[in-house]
């Protein structure tokens, strides 16, 4: 993600902008995996 | 994320800093005493069978004989295993202990049927025992695939070296696994859209069985692409390149399309294993079509519901084979921009496909005509 952000703004700035990005990511995921889960059967075979 | 996967992670992180601890020449070894670990810890039974499976399917490679009878008592008894715990897990689905296999058989299976074979053909290149060992031991792999093959595993294995760009890949690749898991299978599919279709099932209950098919297969493909990103990625941690096992396969647009883009190293195995011999054999595409979309179907549950669900998909490929042999190269049919025909291709084999699951996601065969029944008012 940060190499593709330093193609469209400045280096600084892509840094910033890929550390929202995963910490957004790690959030959500934290915050929907209290949510009710899926059976995923890939898992039982 | 369910107990399983949260395990996962921490002995995906346990594994990585373990691994690039010790000296490169032991790491293929530490990689497999850690999966050994893991598996005497999680699932001791699986231990045992892997273990058990591993000494079957290296006795062609240790007589070094190239007897055709050694090959199909090995691959025999590797298929007779997992067979039986399909059978056992259908027959006994309401009892937990029946309704759950060996962790990772349905996997390590083909990867060994696959190394027997290949060995006995000779297209196998030189290999130890150690070697053999990390690669069936391989943890980011083994639970839930994809069916990687030893030759390319051989390769990443000699070529591996530490590299902090794809360290930081497959950092990248674990968490958009989970993301696709967590956010989009388990809560925008499972909880939000299921919560739709529920709203829907009194008033408009066609529309509500087919947005279950929908949201059923597109689940799978979010909770299954997730698990091989996240397969992916962990190898990546450790330096090893492994094959994708999806290539947008919601973008096909025909039915052999898609399953060259969907669970790609299954598809793959089957091609290699089953399509091509018994097309070498019979010289009918079509029963070779009908011959690994059976065995494909049953790899997953040996029942009647998934015997149905590789004919229907065998069935497909056929038609869509004759159907590509009658048209020959006229791609596009004439009057018809090929834009909409395009467009019309991919809605079909989408609609083809979303219908199909209606036979996986009902418990029998019964109830999944009673789905197609309301879904086109019969």
């Amino acid at each position: 993600m940060y190499a593709f952000l330093c193609r469209w703004m400045p280096e600084r700035m892509a840094m910033l902008a890929a550390v929202f990005w995963y910490t957004a990511i790690i959030v959500l995921i934290i915050a929907f995996s209290a949510k009710p889960m899926a059976e995923f059967r890939y898992m039982k075979i | 994320m369910t107990s399983l996967s949260a395990t996962m992670l921490i002995w995906i992180a346990a594994t990585t800093l373990i691994t690039w601890l010790w000296p490169r020449r032991l790491q293929p070894y530490v990689i497999a005493a850690c999966t050994a670990s893991f598996f005497a810890w999680y699932s001791p039974l699986s231990m045992l069978i892997l273990l058990v499976s591993a000494v079957i399917c290296y006795i062609p490679v240790v007589t070094r004989r190239k007897d055709w009878r050694i090959v199909v008592a090995c691959t025999g008894a590797i298929a007779a295993i997992l067979v039986w715990f399909k059978i056992r897990q259908s027959t006994g689905a309401d009892s937990p202990e029946y309704a759950v296999i060996p962790l990772g058989l349905s996997y390590y299976s083909l990867r060994l049927v696959h190394f027997t074979i290949d060995a006995w053909k000779g297209t196998l290149p030189q290999s130890t025992v150690g070697q053999f060992l990390c690669y069936l031991f391989f943890l980011p792999t083994l639970v839930a695939g994809p069916i990687n093959r030893f030759q390319e595993f051989q390769r990443s294995l000699r070529r591996r070296r530490w590299d902090a760009m794809m360290f930081s890949r497959g950092l990248e690749r674990i968490l958009y696994g989970c993301a696709w898991i967590v956010i989009m299978g388990n809560y925008v599919i499972s909880f939000s859209l299921n919560k739709v279709v529920a709203r829907l099932a009194v008033a408009h209950p066609a529309l509500s069985e087919y947005l279950e098919c929908a949201s059923y297969g597109l689940n799978l493909f979010c909770q299954f692409a997730g698990y091989s990103d996240v397969a992916i990625g962990f190898a990546m941690l450790l330096g090893f390149t492994v094959c994708e096992n999806f290539n947008y396969p919601l973008l096909a647009r025909n039915i052999g399309e898609f399953w060259r883009r969907w669970h790609m190293s299954l598809s793959s195995w089957c091609r290699d294993y089953v399509y091509m011999p018994v097309l070498s054999v019979s010289r009918l595409p079509a029963l070779a079509a009908l011959s690994s979309m059976i065995v494909l179907g049953l790899w997953h549950e040996v029942s009647l519901r998934y015997l149905a669900w590789g004919l229907y998909h065998g069935v497909g490929i056929a038609v869509w084979q004759v159907f590509r042999k009658a048209v020959g190269n006229r791609t596009v049919p004439t009057g018809l921009p090929a834009t909409l025909a395009a467009g019309a291709a991919w809605f079909a084999t989408m609609n083809f496909v979303l219908l199909g699951f209606a036979i996986t996601k009902e418990r029998s065969l019964v109830d999944a005509l009673a789905v197609y029944r309301t879904i086109f008012g019969l």
